[in-house]
């Protein structure tokens, strides 16, 4: 505390500058985005005005077949990427959870992924995946097999993005659980061997317990992460072939920034981020509750 | 007294200095990265010299321009003086009014030295127009051309193709000779604004986009044969992945010998010199079936309204426009997409582009840019439409299945836009 200066004063003079910071930079444009998702507005017809709408905005997202697809595919890309991420990263951490020679290096090399732009990843996996003169169908071709269209074949297309996504994001799980793994407590493993617990019993009874809030944010975070990817995919295929990879990011991108539709493109998203609250709020507290259950909170 | 005098001094420097700032005009041009926009920036001196006003470039591609410029008209934030704009698009900004009509411009503001109206090719000064308003000056030009390999056609015994059915046929033919090697055709197949070659084959057949009531009429017949054909032609003759290639593909499969024809810009042919494949390389006008395919694009500078400097603007996209600065300019193998005629007569630009010259002439004179949809709804009913194209490309829908579906969001589209009222 500054001498002369009250606690209160304080707190006043610390505080609440940071927390007008965050309200204009954060809830701000959440309330600019819900008011304009109420109005009907299009930058290129300004002689239109922006008149309200109410829910049109909304109905229209519901009942908009290239809408519904986004999000329907949306969900798949989510599901396939977190999944497939939390369970490569989670086996990665436990893997090299121990000491061996080289284990600094090793772990570097694996979080690399996690450094390039995603921008350069899509363009990347564009390249190595392109069916004529991409290395991935070279090596198949010399295994007898192939060309497959990868990102052309609108029944492959969502996996190859799904593919680079994994790539990219699995260093984060990776980095969040060998780090948890890292600072559990040792005695009480000796305590559970020197009780004649098997290595399948440590893991289920106290590995996953005690990592359970490690896991909540590593799952949370991937979740957000996947429901917003927009560069890897845009890069790779522009949400094609067709719609095939379409995601919600790429057709907010397209509704707002090639068409300039802002009333449709502000509901959208205002539903997205409805829809990753709701979740978020619904895995935290499931999770929290179980973990005073089983007093390992 | 001492004091007094650094005083007053000090006021005069002041003075001085604000007068100077005030003096010094600086435009901000945003445009895409193309051989002329990259040479433009090196002679951005030159028309410092001869005005005094200083020019900063930005190049970004073209979605991004598209993207910033809509959120710089639709903010009036006045950062740019001068823009770069794809022929369609200046409907859409002209409509609006973020961009100046130039007519006015051009009556009473001429830099004689500079502007000759009459010396652009009139089909590409005709597409900067919308109802009637001129709103643009072209930069670049590029009108479609048959490019071929003249050694795999000779080998196979194919004549250069003049109709669409030959087209067809000769891809097939190269495909069934030489593929996975090599290819027939390659052309644009991914969803956006300028994949626009699958309305050429309509249009050839005598399909329109839109009736006089801007009703959609992609269903009928002549449409559905001609975008038929070109999704046909690209699933049986071209490369793996159609439905994900763009113009940057279509080039890398031409230069590195990947396939055998390609019907694309005229600029092309600037990047073909440089690539091994060019001794075989052929150019042709483009195949047609009733009518010419029309394949062409345009480019150029905009004044934004809100810009403060529109008179400053308006010197600089004369003078980047003009004859004499084409001209100068016209000594690199690398391009050919000048706006000016004079270029084109001109006895040593002839010379060195003596294997194509005449062909790409032909074929901007042939150009009548009015198969595309004239609506500054244009961004959003394309997008549809390639849409629909792309996933006939990849296989989900045949071709009329994709065109009666775009038909449909077209139609809804252009409800809501206030034509059906």
């Amino acid at each position: 505390m500054i001498k002369g200066i009250s606690s209160r004063l304080s707190l006043g003079l610390f505080l609440y500058p940071t927390l007008v910071l965050f309200v204009a930079a954060g809830v701000t444009p959440l309330g600019y985005a819900i008011y304009t998702s109420l109005h009907k507005m299009n930058l290129m017809k300004p002689a239109l005005g922006m008149p309200f709408v109410g829910l049109a905005n909304y109905v229209w997202v519901f009942t908009n077949s290239g809408a519904i697809d986004a999000l329907l595919r949306t969900l798949q890309f989510v599901a396939l990427s977190v999944v497939i991420s939390f369970i490569l990263g989670a086996a990665m951490a436990l893997l090299l959870n121990g000491r061996f020679r080289g284990a600094s290096l090793v772990r570097a090399i694996l979080i690399l992924p996690m450094v390039v732009t995603p921008v350069v990843t899509g363009m990347m996996f564009k390249f190595m995946l392109e069916p004529t003169f991409g290395p991935v169908s070279y090596y198949i071709g010399r295994l007898g097999l192939g060309p497959i269209d990868w990102l052309g074949n609108p029944n492959i297309a969502i996996y190859s993005v799904v593919a680079a996504d994994v790539w990219q994001w699995t260093p984060l799980v990776f980095l969040i659980l060998l780090a948890a793994l890292q600072t559990l407590p040792q005695d009480v493993y000796e305590a559970a061997s020197l009780d004649g617990a098997s290595s399948r019993q440590l893991m289920r009874y106290l590995t996953l317990p005690l990592l359970r809030t490690p896991i909540v944010l590593a799952l949370l975070l991937r979740l957000m992460d996947a429901m917003r990817a927009f560069d890897q995919i845009y890069s790779m295929t522009r949400g094609g072939p067709g719609s095939a990879t379409e995601v919600a990011s790429v057709f907010l991108y397209n509704s707002g920034f090639r068409v300039f539709r802002m009333g449709r493109t502000a509901a959208f998203a205002v539903l997205i981020f409805a829809v990753i609250l709701v979740a978020s709020y619904i895995f935290v507290k499931a999770t929290a509750k179980r973990a005073a259950r089983e007093g390992t909170a | 007294m001492r004091k007094a005098i650094v005083f007053g001094l000090g006021v005069i420097l002041l003075w001085v200095s604000l007068v100077i700032v005030a003096e010094e005009v600086t435009l901000n041009v945003i445009a895409w990265p193309l051989a002329a926009t990259e040479e433009l920036q090196n002679d951005l001196d030159e028309f410092e010299q001869a005005t005094g006003i200083k020019v900063n470039m930005l190049l970004l591609p073209e979605p991004v321009v598209h993207e910033k410029l809509g959120i710089e008209f639709a903010t009036g934030a006045g950062e740019y003086d001068v823009v770069m704009l794809g022929f369609p698009t200046f409907m859409e900004f002209g409509e609006g009014g973020f961009i100046e009509n130039l007519d006015p411009y051009v009556t009473f503001k001429a830099e004689p030295e500079w502007l000759s109206i009459d010396e652009f090719f009139p089909g590409y000064l005709d597409a900067l127009r919308y109802e009637g308003k001129l709103y643009g000056l072209p930069m670049f030009v590029w009108g479609g051309i048959l490019m071929y390999r003249q050694d795999i056609l000779d080998d196979l015994g194919l004549a250069v193709p003049t109709t669409l059915d030959e087209l067809e046929a000769a891809a097939k033919a190269v495909t069934e000779a030489y593929a996975p090697e090599m290819y027939g055709i390659s052309e644009r197949g991914v969803q956006g604004p300028f994949s626009t070659l699958s309305l050429c084959f309509a249009h050839s057949y005598g399909g329109e986009f839109f009736d006089k009531d801007y009703v959609p009429q992609l269903t009928s017949p002549e449409f559905v044969r001609g975008v038929s054909q070109y999704v046909r032609m690209l699933q049986e003759s071209a490369p793996p992945g159609a439905a994900n290639v763009d113009w940057p593909e279509v080039q890398t499969y031409l230069v590195e010998g990947k396939v055998a024809m390609a019907i694309e810009a005229s600029d092309y042919v600037g990047r073909l010199v440089q690539s091994d494949v060019f001794p075989n390389m052929g150019y042709a006008q483009m195949p047609q079936a009733d009518n010419p395919l029309g394949y062409m694009f345009v480019g150029g500078w905009a004044i934004p309204s809100s810009s403060r400097k529109r008179d400053e603007a308006w010197k600089f996209i004369q003078w980047s426009t003009s004859g004499a600065y084409q001209l100068a300019n016209a000594g690199a193998i690398t391009r050919t997409d000048f706006t000016n005629e004079l270029v084109w007569h001109d006895p040593q630009f002839r010379t060195l582009h003596s294997a194509y010259v005449d062909t790409l002439l032909e074929a901007f004179g042939a150009t009548h840019a009015l198969y595309y949809p004239e609506i500054p709804e244009y961004m959003e009913v394309m997008l549809t439409y390639t849409e629909y194209v792309s996933a006939a490309i990849a296989g989900t829908y045949s071709a009329e299945e994709a065109l009666q579906l775009a038909n449909d969001a077209i139609y809804d589209i252009m409800e809501e836009a206030g034509y059906y009222e």
